[in-house]
């Protein structure tokens, strides 16, 4: 299950930084999102289901039409779909994203409240 | 109280560090490509996270098993220059503190908490000082500065001329 919810999001992420492109300058680029790119890669967002969407990730990513990294990239999204919505980082997934330095504007260390706050957006994002 | 014993490094060493950052990057150009070295270049995720900085005050961490940057997504999109800082700041955590880090796993939310809380004031200061100093060091390469400064120093050289000429403070108000 693991591997299909992030077969298509890994592929993606391959090709984009096989052109050299960070996702970033990729996004302003083509006009995506950059927060549900980010997902998309991560393989915490469904792919789109829509033929027409994912054409444009495939020229995005300067994929060759008839390709085989073009036909690879179809059948991932359709490996991909149905799987990835139920998907919810458990606490051990957490624990691994939480933040051990980190350096505030006013130099002032969080109160144990927003530590917790700030673990459940590291959870959603 | 948990102490990690960060070692005191001069700030010439910490440049040192920096110089060996861009050397083994090929980062020959100014703009430094920070966000290509750390997203193409070493695979890690900069993942944009909106409220990041409202929430916490923070703009941006790099996660303790390296493997990804969360960067306040206004600050990416608006401030693409405080952006590149953090980039390059975060960054210096892998290069400088990853063995120290590494000797600490946490284990549960309580047990990150703890850490927080009780993190040697003194090691902590270190780790951030050590972290800003890199990434200036990074963004902004001695030698390139040396170069621009020999370069325009004579175009401004009339300008702080006429300045003391007219008796004008170096500080002024």
């Amino acid at each position: 299950m693991e591997e299909k919810r992030t077969l298509f999001g890994s592929f993606f992420k391959e090709m984009r930084r096989k052109k050299g492109v960070t996702l970033r300058s990729f996004c302003l680029e083509h006009g995506f999102d950059p927060g549900n790119i980010s997902k998309l890669e991560r393989g915490i967002m469904a792919p789109p289901t829509t033929h027409k969407k994912l054409e444009a990730y495939a020229l995005a990513l300067g994929i060759e039409e008839a390709s085989d990294d073009w036909y690879n990239l179809f059948d991932n999204a359709a490996a991909s779909s149905g799987v990835i919505p139920t998907y919810m980082m458990n606490d051990a997934a957490l624990v691994r994203r939480l933040p051990l330095v980190f350096r505030t504007l006013r130099g002032e260390k969080i109160s144990p409240e927003k530590l917790d706050e700030l673990a459940e957006l590291i959870r959603k994002t | 109280m948990i102490n990690l014993d960060i070692s005191f490094l001069a700030y010439h060493k910490i440049a040192d560090i920096a110089e060996d950052f861009l050397r083994e990057n090929d980062a020959n150009t100014i703009p430094v490509p920070i966000e290509e070295i750390i997203d193409v270049d070493y695979g890690i995720d900069i993942i944009p996270t909106p409220g990041l900085l409202s929430l916490s005050d923070v703009d941006g961490f790099i996660t303790p098993d390296f493997s990804c940057i969360y960067a306040d997504q206004f600050v990416q999109e608006q401030r693409f220059f405080r952006y590149r800082f953090t980039l390059a700041h975060e960054i210096g955590h892998f290069k400088m503190h990853k063995n120290y880090l590494d000797k600490y796993p946490i284990n549960s939310i309580d047990g990150w908490k703890k850490f927080i809380e009780e993190i040697d004031p003194k090691d902590y200061s270190k780790m951030e000082f050590q972290g800003y100093a890199f990434g200036g060091l990074v963004l902004v390469p001695r030698k390139e500065l040396e170069t621009q400064f020999d370069k325009f120093l004579p175009d401004v050289m009339p300008l702080i001329e006429q300045a003391r000429s007219n008796d004008i403070p170096r500080e002024t108000p």
